[in-house]
């Protein structure tokens, strides 16, 4: 497990930060009570996801807007049928935790 | 006169007065627009597809989405009609705004999802980018373009526009940026509606169907209910199709069909089984009384249920004629979208033609109802498209949205599509023999060819009496 220094509370309604975790960009995002973490690399066209709008559980990518369930990976539209990379989050005394192994690509 | 219609007309304390949308009965006397036969060549041929194309759907308004599918800056949707694609975004000033779903780069496919959130759209072949109120965002590598040595020429470079309107809820497009606006466009048959607060319902269910056969033969499918006895046996149990009224609207039209009665056609109308105890239910189970009576005339006395409660009650009973507060108003607005409710609810259908097969058409099913005041609309499921060659399973598609009853009907007018193409395809076919119940039928296609013609047009469209007057 990997504590970052990222505070959960930091982590606003609706929104996502970047982090570097073990070698790789991490997109820690919140939905609600809900905080996730996935790679931070759309299925569809490999482009960086930080920006895309969360909403309802899902992140929408910002470039060309194919939506991922962010509990699961699950893709929702047309453009992809591969899953996101979905990572472990814990919350460690108030702390992000990304659990890997975290695959290099 | 049907003896559903007698028995109507015979109910106690009718209310009378001036209501929003005028009742059917007494029946006014309609045009019956000849008795020439219709020919099958116009579902068959490209060239007919061709000038529907350039007559009909590039000029008249047409149905898009619900408004409430737009929920902040960036929402959009994308919306195909024949061979061409049209995003609707939410800009950050609120505005919905409507485009040609095209890159001004190498004309890709700009937006290739069908709906979501973006605050950027980036064509995914060489990145160029739009903002959400269709202006150029940027050209990737400008430098390579000599065409642009003195400057990007963005106002040059914006998605091309498309009309947008908004009725009942729903946001309308007309490609025509000098077509007449959408209310005047739907007439007075469009205020008849006005009393539902389409704005109020909330929509359950979203589907789309391709269907093996031409646009048309969907739309006259549904414009007509003398089909009932024969393919929906089902559905004359506890409704009636048979010699309902019929009006005529400018380009539009709408029919009456009964609900909670059985059809003259069926011998035993006084039974109460177990299917007309299920169906003349309805939604609003807890607002109707107990049936005391013959199952034909049940629709009586729930009519006079919903007189005792009008006070009491969110639904707007109080503005609606009696045929209303029970009966399907079925409306059909030119060219391919039809109203037919309950004031609880009731179901929206849109016909879009195939990109390039006459052969072929998409009939997309919305199950709306009325969402209760103060409470929150429910999630729905996401939209589901099923291709002829899945042969759906209707009830277990829309197992949870849609009684299996109803269901099973829907697939009973699905199952004509195929053959109906390839039927009046055949060298022995003379042309269709359309009777008075089939005059929508008539009056559709008629108006389909006025269009064609150049006789109507929506920059002047005629008032309806004025329209309807010339066809005599």
């Amino acid at each position: 497990m990997v504590v970052t220094d990222l505070n959960a509370v930091d982590v606003p309604e609706g929104e996502s930060v970047v982090m570097e975790v073990a070698g790789a960009s991490i997109l820690v995002c919140r939905s609600g009570e809900q905080l996730y973490a996935v790679k931070n690399q759309c299925a569809h066209q490999n482009q960086p996801l930080a920006g895309g709008r969360i909403r309802n559980g899902c992140i929408f990518c910002p470039v060309h807007g194919m939506r991922f369930r962010l509990e699961t990976g699950e893709p929702l539209g047309q453009l992809t049928s591969k899953p996101l990379e979905v990572l472990n989050l814990e919350v460690v005394a108030g702390k992000v935790a990304i659990l890997p192994p975290i695959q290099e690509s | 006169m049907g003896i559903v219609e007698k028995e109507f007309l015979g109910r106690k304390n009718p209310r009378v007065g001036q209501f929003k949308a005028p009742p059917f009965l007494p029946r006014r006397k309609i045009q019956g627009l000849g008795l020439d036969r219709l020919d099958g060549e116009r579902y068959l041929s490209r060239e007919f597809m061709q000038n529907e194309w350039s007559s009909i759907w590039t000029k008249t308004w047409q149905m898009v989405a619900r408004v409430d599918d737009f929920e902040e800056p960036g929402s959009f949707v994308v919306h195909e009609l024949g061979k061409e694609s049209f995003l609707f975004v939410m800009g950050e000033d609120g505005e919905i705004r409507g485009f040609y779903n095209v890159c001004q780069h190498r004309g890709n496919r700009l937006c290739q999802m069908e709906s979501g959130l973006l605050d950027t759209f980036t064509c995914p072949f060489h990145g160029w980018q739009w903002n959400t109120d269709g202006s150029l965002k940027q050209v990737a590598a400008p430098e390579f373009f000599r065409q642009f040595d003195a400057g990007v020429p963005a106002e040059d470079l914006g998605l091309p526009r498309v009309q947008v309107d908004f009725w009942g809820g729903w946001l309308w497009f007309n490609m025509d940026l000098s077509a007449c606006p959408l209310k005047e466009y739907l007439g007075e048959m469009g205020e008849h509606l006005e009393v539902y607060n389409f704005e109020d319902w909330y929509l359950v269910d979203y589907q789309t169907f391709e269907w093996a056969g031409n646009w048309k033969h969907a739309v006259d499918a549904f414009n007509e209910s003398y089909h009932f006895a024969a393919l929906h046996p089902d559905m004359i149990q506890f409704g009636e199709g048979h010699d309902i009224p019929i009006e005529l609207w400018g380009i539009h039209s709408r029919m009456l069909n009964w609900n909670r009665t059985v059809s003259e056609v069926v011998a035993d109308r006084e039974s109460m089984t177990a299917l007309r105890k299920h169906m003349m239910g309805g939604r609003l189970r807890q607002q109707t009384g107990e049936h005391t009576v013959a199952a034909k005339d049940v629709h009586l006395q729930e009519i006079a249920h919903r007189r005792a409660i009008e006070a009491d009650t969110y639904l707007p009973f109080e503005e609606m004629n009696d045929e209303q507060l029970v009966h399907q108003y079925h409306y059909t607005f030119f060219p391919n979208t039809t109203f037919t409710q309950t004031p609880e609810g009731g179901a929206v259908f849109r016909y879009r033609p195939h990109a390039s097969d006459p052969a072929k058409c998409y009939y997309d099913f919305f199950i709306m109802a009325y969402l209760p005041p103060g409470t929150d609309r429910p999630e729905r499921p996401p939209h589901r498209v099923h291709p002829h060659e899945d042969a759906p399973d209707y009830a277990s598609v829309f197992e949870g949205t849609f009684d299996p009853v109803f269901a099973n009907v829907l697939a009973e007018d699905g199952s004509n599509m195929a053959t109906m193409q390839a039927g009046v395809a055949s060298d022995s076919f003379k042309g269709m023999i359309l009777g008075d119940q089939e005059v929508r039928l008539r009056h559709f296609h008629k108006t389909i060819d006025d269009f064609i013609s150049g006789d109507v047009d929506t920059h002047h469209l005629l008032p309806h009496d004025h329209y309807l007057e010339r066809s005599r």
